[in-house]
């Protein structure tokens, strides 16, 4: 989340005066460096050319601040698409959290503009005039700026106005009586905007709360989720949330926002958006929740349990899972009562058996070695090294056919435990073609484990 | 476990300094390198000292502990497997000094009685606390969890203190873990058997 301050940004791709939140520095570095007019215009004519914008991220990136103070001279039309290309630049400043250039324009926008510097957009009467009604149709609930007919000023007026709101509070209210009159070329979606705020919990099937929910979650500004917690806490608990849960999303959108992902938000707590007709107190909800919790995990133990993909229910669900898990355990148990008697069966005498071909020759000497016959000794020393690390692991992640190498990183570990076991002081080659047969065999077995395990 | 399962070193091809080696192989053991190196020591120390009528049960707990001490502390089932073991521990360890203070107390004076009632004391004390720890907390959060929900409860290690929710994860955890476990048993039984 890059709502906080902008040193977060890679410094790399952006010079050290983009990363100033002072604008004015920015302006005057801006200013010395006379590439303001080219850049303006480049970004005025091709909005949507992110990429040439990307390809010189710094020159760009940092007029791309510097714009703003002239917002109040240029027309209308432009600061939009100003906007756009600014959003278009930083798309790859906040990688993670961008999905869309549009949806990627609101944190670049959190990042960048502190919310006094907002005042100057607000300056411009133009701008003034869209927040008002934004802030006018938005008293309480989720802003849908992208029905105002302003696709590209849409985040962008989300932002405004979300930064209006915060500045002034809950309060921000100019008459909704001449917000609506002024609304006629906007019906359409003002219905949809109006019947959506008067009604929160119903309004699910529709595009634009399907964006402004997207646009809110890919904002993650922690503003305008404090905005919104207080909006919710205004009216309903269920209003104001906004789903995170992907499966919520996944359910609810309708494809208008697939490029933007939302980010998994770095709060403490999940946020839950009641669906139609369900009940929106805070019981049920935090009671969805869990049952979603509940179901993602069934599913998970689904793929684990063999066999359960044709089974649908919870009840049987859980008996299959619970006659797997004793089956489990019945096999272990079965096979510890193998193991404790077939274990001392690892006589060197059947290792020509075991070891591969080309070690065979090798191996003769081990049989006639002064090996104790206490089997289970002999695969001890590669394997029991109590102070350091996993030899095991390293001799298994090492994976070497040729013993040669293997020679002396047996010889190394033979020599730092010799202590432990005397007989192998003088057995260290044939205690290396152990270790070596040892490790090719094991690793076959732990090879199915860990194709298995995690 | 993510750190577990990074991909291993490459082979250092100059072994003349194992600490090196050991500490390039320590950065990165997988989770199931973890598990063999644990059951195969066990394995080796129950056969070098356990008689044989013993060695089941014995390589079974060593089993489960291995497969705890793969997984990790951050498991609840993992913290439970292991706190069982230790408790078991401790109860032997205890149930041997009582016995002993017993024959040393009837050797010294004639009062079996009480020695041996207080030695029964001292063992069931033990046991019934960690007992009765768990069966206190049997009845938790069963919202909305099914009636069978109690028999997953005691096949999971830890399971009865559980919410229903964090009950399913572990489980996942468990059957994993138990998967792997298994494999790696059936592996040895046959790379021990196969003459």
């Amino acid at each position: 989340m890059n709502c906080g301050p902008p040193d977060q940004l890679p410094p790399a791709t952006a010079p050290s005066c983009f990363l100033n939140l002072n604008w004015d520095q920015s302006m005057d570095a801006a200013a010395a460096g006379g590439h303001l007019d080219p850049a303006l215009s480049s970004m005025v004519s091709s909005p949507a050319s992110n990429s040439t914008a990307a390809a010189a991220p710094d020159g760009l990136a940092l007029h791309g601040i510097s714009p703003r103070p002239h917002y109040g001279g240029t027309p209308l039309s432009s600061p939009p698409k100003l906007n756009l290309s600014m959003m278009g630049q930083f798309h790859h400043y906040p990688p993670p959290q961008v999905g869309g250039a549009g949806a990627g324009g609101l944190p670049i926008l959190e990042n960048l503009m502190p919310v006094g510097h907002l005042d100057q957009f607000l300056a411009d009467p133009a701008f003034a005039e869209r927040a008002a009604r934004l802030s006018g149709f938005d008293a309480r609930g989720a802003a849908a700026p992208a029905q105002f007919g302003f696709p590209d000023a849409g985040p962008v007026g989300a932002s405004k106005e979300m930064e209006l709101r915060n500045a002034r509070g809950e309060s921000s209210v100019s008459d909704p009586a001449s917000a609506s009159a002024e609304m006629p070329p906007l019906k359409g979606a003002s219905d949809g905007n109006a019947r959506k705020r008067k009604a929160p919990g119903k309004g699910k099937g529709k595009d634009s709360p399907m964006s402004t929910s997207a646009a809110k979650e890919d904002s993650g500004g922690k503003r305008c989720k404090s905005m919104e917690e207080s909006n919710a806490a205004e009216e309903n608990s269920g209003k104001g949330k906004t789903a995170q849960s992907n499966s919520e999303n996944g359910g609810k959108k309708q494809g208008k926002d697939s490029a933007s992902k939302p980010p998994e938000p770095q709060k403490d707590y999940i946020h839950v958006r009641a669906r139609r007709g369900e009940a929106t107190d805070s019981h049920s909800l935090a009671e969805r929740v869990r049952r979603e919790k509940i179901s993602q995990r069934m599913k998970l133990l689904q793929d684990l349990v063999p066999g359960c993909n044709k089974v649908v229910g919870k009840a049987v669900m859980l008996d299959e899972i619970i006659n797997y898990v004793q089956s489990l355990q019945r096999q272990v148990e079965f096979l510890s009562m193998k193991l404790a008697t077939v274990n001392p069966q690892l006589d060197f005498n059947n290792l020509p058996n075991l070891l591969p071909k080309d070690m065979h020759q090798p191996c003769s000497p081990l049989q006639s070695s002064h090996f104790p016959l206490e089997t289970s000794g002999a695969p001890l020393p590669y394997i029991s090294q109590p102070q350091q690390g996993n030899p095991l692991g390293c001799g298994l992640t090492n994976g070497m056919d040729n013993q040669g190498s293997m020679h002396p990183l047996d010889l190394a570990f033979c020599r730092t435990m010799g202590s432990h076991h005397p007989f192998l002081n003088g057995a260290s080659d044939a205690v290396s073609q152990v270790g070596a047969f040892w490790q090719d065999d094991l690793q076959s077995i732990v090879q199915m484990d860990m194709g298995q395990s995690q | 476990m993510d750190r577990k399962r990074t991909t291993p070193p490459p082979p250092n091809p100059n072994p003349s300094s194992p600490a090196l080696l050991v500490t390039r192989a320590a950065a990165s053991p997988s989770k199931a390198h973890m598990l063999a190196f644990h059951f195969l020591r066990a394995l080796s120390r129950i056969h070098r000292v356990t008689p044989v009528r013993r060695r089941t049960r014995t390589i079974r707990r060593a089993a489960y502990s291995s497969m705890a001490r793969a997984a990790g502390p951050r498991r609840a089932w993992s913290r439970a497997l292991l706190g069982q073991a230790r408790s078991r521990r401790a109860r032997t360890l205890a149930r041997r000094a009582v016995l002993v203070r017993r024959r040393v107390l009837t050797a010294a004076a004639p009062s079996s009685p009480a020695a041996r009632g207080g030695g029964r004391f001292i063992a069931a004390g033990g046991e019934t606390s960690a007992a009765a720890a768990s069966r206190a907390a049997l009845p938790p959060r069963q919202a909305g969890e099914p009636p069978r929900a109690d028999a997953l409860r005691r096949l999971v290690p830890g399971g009865d203190a559980m919410e229903y929710c964090s009950l399913l994860e572990e489980t996942a955890d468990y059957l994993r873990s138990l998967r792997a476990q298994v494999q790696l048993m059936q592996g040895l039984v046959d790379l021990f058997s196969c003459q």
